[in-house]
């Protein structure tokens, strides 16, 4: 339960932008999406980061912590291995399912938040956490659909997830405006009811709304200024440990990311400045 | 490990708790990725936005993974691929690799485009 460390400002490493994430100033720390990652051969882009003393935090997309089946240990196994190999001090996953059933559905999905769907997680969470070497954050899911018959707010749900399992939280606020606007949920009230305490750190991403009148949360569109005010609004309850920019298509020019970054600072500071 | 309690008894309702929920999310996965009626209680017309918006994401990734295919296909691409992803969802465990794999063995039987090489080569071989 010891605090985990200040990230400061940090940008999601992909393949396509290795050069970019290297060379634009002021990256305090990176974040990978671990099914991506070999630990046994990690691209040398990392190696580099590393050997420089950045933060490389492996992201999770497939541990499925949210569904009915038991956790698949291999999954988890591969998430501690790719930690150790990059020596990071946490890691993280969704509070999500992508499959059930026998289907893959090959993207996040909400959960129900229901007791029994809360039991289930709080169960899956435990076992993951059991296996992992780090400390474990989980993130609110963006989303296009609700559940019906909800016994839980989401940050009610979160924040019972985080006292039964003494996880940590990835707060997106980018999901949190997508919900808003796709599903009429309240983001302050998410804010409220969120134990920030066990913030371990925020995620930022752009997003655009789509022919079918939705807001899809792409990562591949510039972040909004919605975004940013969610940002200011989380600022005005906590200092978060660390910000990162989610970034995955239709890459923008070097100079527009270090614009992007910056436009995240301004709002976080003064206490990084 | 899953279902047992802090005093490593055995917890019976955690087994309940999983059968139920997974009713549920296998009920939703199949109206998203079987086209299947939406559970009781959803709204069909999101669920129907959340099953374009999966396969939209299945459709770029194999795309990336495929350059090739993009190339050969064109314009023909896109619908050939959603063709191909409502006839074959992805099983659990599968990977995204797989589904490449498995869209570019669609295509070639369909003589969409040309058999991979290596194929002609053994066959030729034989």
């Amino acid at each position: 339960m010891s605090a985990l460390p200040r990230l400061g400002l940090g940008i999601g490493w992909r393949p396509e932008i290795d050069l970019t994430v290297e060379s634009l100033p002021g990256v305090d720390f990176v974040e990978v999406v671990a099914e991506g990652v070999r630990p046994g051969n990690l691209p040398e882009s990392l190696r580099v980061l590393r050997g420089r003393g950045v933060p490389v935090l492996p992201h999770a997309v497939s541990l499925s912590l949210g569904g009915a089946d038991p956790v698949d240990r291999s999954r988890v196994a591969h998430l501690a291995a790719v930690a150790e190999a990059l020596g990071a001090p946490l890691v993280s996953d969704h509070v999500a399912f992508v499959r059930g059933g026998g289907w893959e559905a090959g993207h996040l999905l909400p959960v129900p938040r229901t007791r029994d769907a809360l039991e289930v997680l709080v169960a899956n969470v435990l076992d993951a956490q059991a296996e992992l070497p780090v400390p474990l954050a989980l993130e609110n899911v963006a989303a296009l659909l609700d559940w019906p018959d909800a016994d839980l707010g989401e940050g009610e749900f979160l924040a019972e997830l985080v006292e039964r399992t003494g996880c940590w939280l990835l707060v997106d606020v980018a999901n949190l405006h997508v919900n808003a606007r796709n599903l009429g949920s309240d983001p302050l009230a998410f804010l409220d009811a969120v134990p920030w305490e066990r913030l371990a750190y925020v995620h930022v991403a752009g997003g655009a709304e789509r022919e079918d009148g939705l807001y899809h949360d792409t990562h591949a569109h510039p972040v909004t200024q919605p975004v940013l005010d969610l940002l200011a609004e989380l600022r005005r309850r906590v200092d978060p440990p660390g910000v990162l920019l989610e970034r995955d298509d239709r890459y923008p020019s070097d100079e527009e990311l270090a614009a992007e970054l910056a436009a995240i600072r301004d709002v976080v500071r003064p206490q990084w400045t | 490990m899953s279902g047992g309690t802090r005093d490593g008894g055995v917890d019976p309702g955690d087994a309940e708790r999983r059968h139920r929920l997974a009713a549920a999310q296998t009920d939703l996965l199949r109206a998203l990725v079987l086209s299947a009626d939406p559970p009781p209680g959803f709204d069909a017309e999101r669920v129907r936005a959340q099953a374009r918006a999966l396969r939209a994401k299945r459709r770029r990734i194999v795309a990336r993974l495929r350059p090739d295919l993009v190339d050969q296909l064109g314009d023909r691409f896109s619908p050939l691929f959603d063709a191909y992803a409502a006839a074959n969802p992805r099983r659990a465990g599968s990977t995204t690799r797989q589904d490449a794999s498995s869209f570019a063995d669609w295509l070639a039987q369909r003589g969409e485009v040309l058999p991979p090489r290596r194929r002609w080569w053994w066959r030729r071989g034989r």
